[in-house]
């Protein structure tokens, strides 16, 4: 399938400069089997609870389920009345401290209850957690605070933090409640459109944009499930850091069914202990980040064996691993997702129950619930084989990026989608649909290349390095140090040369796509957030010695 | 493969435990080097949080569960340490 040239949708709607206050919706529309393929995948809309905020749905559960057990930590546990009571507790704490509906609060506490005691008091505020790692550096955290007009900041470690923003925030320590905890919070008033919390993602332009999801989004993502079995004797493992939006998922896909969250209670981690809680607390539901769910495969598969519904997403997956996964877990297990933080954790699942033989790609599937997809190119919707900018909308959609109206304009934009108005998420992802309405992803805009005039998709390169019997799994980007030049990495899976693969890519493809090094390495490096480090391994390109 | 008992040296390198051997076969594939002495750093090789992870499951198939907790890997992550860390643990 060739690329598709740049597909800006909707047409006129960003042009060059700025964006026209008045910008009309564009109108997007397209051939008979587009608009069939589309109004079949976009049936998602079930119904849910979309006007009620989370606190108030958890309270629903803790009133209704009040012995049931909330979070695990280790041999702790806290019922759903004692974790309401203590976050009632530290809720009217923090509105005392003139915490207010729309505030936007700081939150570095280890995971721990403690942690999921704060999320619920600052919703239950009527506030917004932005939850920090105190592992970032003072000047990006006093940016991102700044930036977010954060006031507060609730941590279990508050002398510290007290010092490293020096006067920036009001630090309030989570400890120090009435352990009894209180019938009743403070009383705020929170609709389902108030902002819930923030994550920050990347920018192009280096200053992290404070990605601002509603207390609607986070009930469109976990209220008839289509992804995975989410009811009230499910089991989650929280995992990811909460400054990573899987945490949203592993939190309240438990704590808004009357379900467990059970919190992993190590700061690193260890397959073998990864494998005994998983065990010890009975875990129905995991997600792992790509490049976890493929070690994990590597070095200890049986780690996962009791898991009912195993989730993976996040980066492009390996077929090869989800192959393996398949073969020793069976099918109905295993669940590939996709999804970008400004669409809330999840987009599209995709239930991997078959893999064929010659797979070289494994679809990210159809829409969740309450989730549209739209495949867009030259304005258009785009029929099935056609490759388009991937475009998301429904309730699960951010409200914006915090204080960066830009961005915004130029990510969420109004259309008329097939006679209907739609606010649309543009993730600069590609994609196209198959005839049966299942999305595969097709790399990234800016995975999009120019090397000498020629355009070159890197993903094309390493599928077909991903081909080669040897290789396990390959990575390729540019170096700009010197002459402008294509460098792939390879995890092999048996000896191979460079030379080799190099004459491998020969037989496949033009000669302005093979890349200029190909180094073998034991791993790809991955960054906080778990996708690949490309910085870190162009530092290893960069240091290593001339071919000769 | 756990004694302390210093094996037969390579020229020019000085003698490792067999448990240092073990971990440097160890990292020799994780990092795709062919040399790794008592002195190397697994940080300042290229390891990463999840460099560690696949590190230690080798580690605690090898010899046993718990032998090398994280902490230690983070803390003093040379050869040398790691090692005696693990010998200490199984003695």
């Amino acid at each position: 399938m060739p690329p598709s040239s740049r597909p800006p949708v909707p047409p006129g709607a960003a042009p060059p400069g700025g964006v026209p206050e008045t910008a009309r919706p564009a109108r997007i529309t397209g051939s008979p089997a587009a608009l069939a393929v589309h109004r079949d995948v976009n049936r998602t809309a079930v119904a849910y609870p979309r006007d009620r905020s989370v606190p108030e749905l958890f309270e629903a559960c803790a009133a209704r389920w009040p012995d049931a057990t909330a979070v695990v930590h280790g041999g702790l546990t806290l019922t759903y009345r004692e974790l309401d009571r203590r976050a009632n507790a530290l809720a009217r704490r923090l509105a005392e401290r003139g915490v207010k509906p729309g505030a936007v609060v700081g939150v570095c506490v280890a995971r721990s209850p403690e942690l999921i005691v704060t999320l619920l008091a600052v919703l239950k505020c009527g506030g917004a957690y932005l939850p920090v790692d105190a592992a970032w550096p003072d000047e990006r955290l006093r940016q991102l605070l700044t930036g977010a007009e954060c006031a507060w900041m609730v941590t279990d470690r508050a002398p510290e933090l007290a010092r490293r923003l020096s006067g920036g925030c009001r630090v309030v320590a989570v400890t120090g409640d009435d352990p009894a905890g209180r019938d009743t919070g403070p009383g705020a008033a929170v609709p389902a459109d108030a902002l819930a919390y923030v994550n920050f993602t990347s920018g192009s332009t280096g200053r992290p944009k404070g990605v601002a999801i509603r207390h609607r989004s986070i009930a469109r993502l976990v209220y008839g499930a289509r992804y995975a079995p989410l009811d009230r004797t499910s089991r989650l493992l929280q995992l990811a850091p909460v400054t990573f939006d899987a945490a949203t998922f592993e939190i309240w896909g438990a704590l808004l069914h009357g379900g467990t969250c059970v919190l992993y209670p190590h700061d690193f981690v260890r397959l073998s202990r990864l494998g005994q809680e998983l065990r010890r607390h009975r875990v129905t539901v995991l997600f792992l980040t790509t490049a976890l769910f493929n070690t994990v495969l590597d070095e200890a598969p049986d780690a996962l064996a009791e898991v009912g519904t195993l989730l993976t997403g996040g980066e492009t997956h390996s077929v090869r691993h989800l192959a393996a996964a398949l073969d020793r877990f069976g099918p109905g297990r295993l669940v590939h997702v996709y999804g970008p933080t400004e669409a809330t954790t999840f987009a599209t699942y995709h239930r991997v129950d078959s893999i064929s033989e010659d797979s070289a790609v494994v679809p990210i599937g159809r829409p969740i619930q309450n989730t549209r997809l739209y495949v867009v190119a030259g304005g258009e919707l785009c029929a099935p084989g056609a490759v388009g900018e991937i475009c998301l909308a429904g309730d699960g959609l951010a409200a914006g990026y915090l204080g960066m109206p830009e961005p915004t304009a130029e990510k969420f934009v109004d259309a008329v989608v097939d006679s209907v108005p739609e606010r649309l998420y543009r993730t600069g992802d590609f994609g196209y649909l198959l005839a049966d309405g299942r999305l595969v992803f097709h790399g990234r805009e800016d995975d999009q290349v120019k090397i000498n005039g020629f355009r070159i998709e890197l993903g094309e390169i390493t599928h077909q390095l991903d081909r080669h019997p040897a290789v396990r799994r390959s990575y390729v980007t540019v170096t700009t140090r010197g002459e402008k030049a294509l460098v792939a990495f390879v995890v092999p899976d048996a000896p191979v040369t460079e030379a080799e693969l190099r004459a491998h890519l020969r037989a496949r493809l033009p000669g302005y796509m093979v890349p200029h090094r190909i180094h073998t390495r034991d791993r790809l490096p991955l960054t906080p957030t778990g996708k690949t480090d490309r910085h870190a391994l162009l530092a290893t390109h960069e240091a290593a010695p001339r071919p000769c | 493969m756990t004694s302390q008992e210093p094996t037969a040296p390579e020229p020019g390198a000085p003698a490792l435990t067999s448990t240092e051997k073990a971990l440097a076969d160890i990292w020799r594939s994780l990092f795709g080097i062919d040399e790794v002495s008592a002195d190397d750093n697994f940080f300042a090789l290229g390891g990463n949080s999840l460099t560690a992870i696949r590190f230690l499951a080798r580690v605690e198939e090898q010899f046993a569960e718990d032998v090398l907790p994280p902490e230690t890997l983070y803390e003093d992550p040379r050869l040398a340490s790691l090692a005696q860390a693990i010998d200490t643990a199984m003695a």
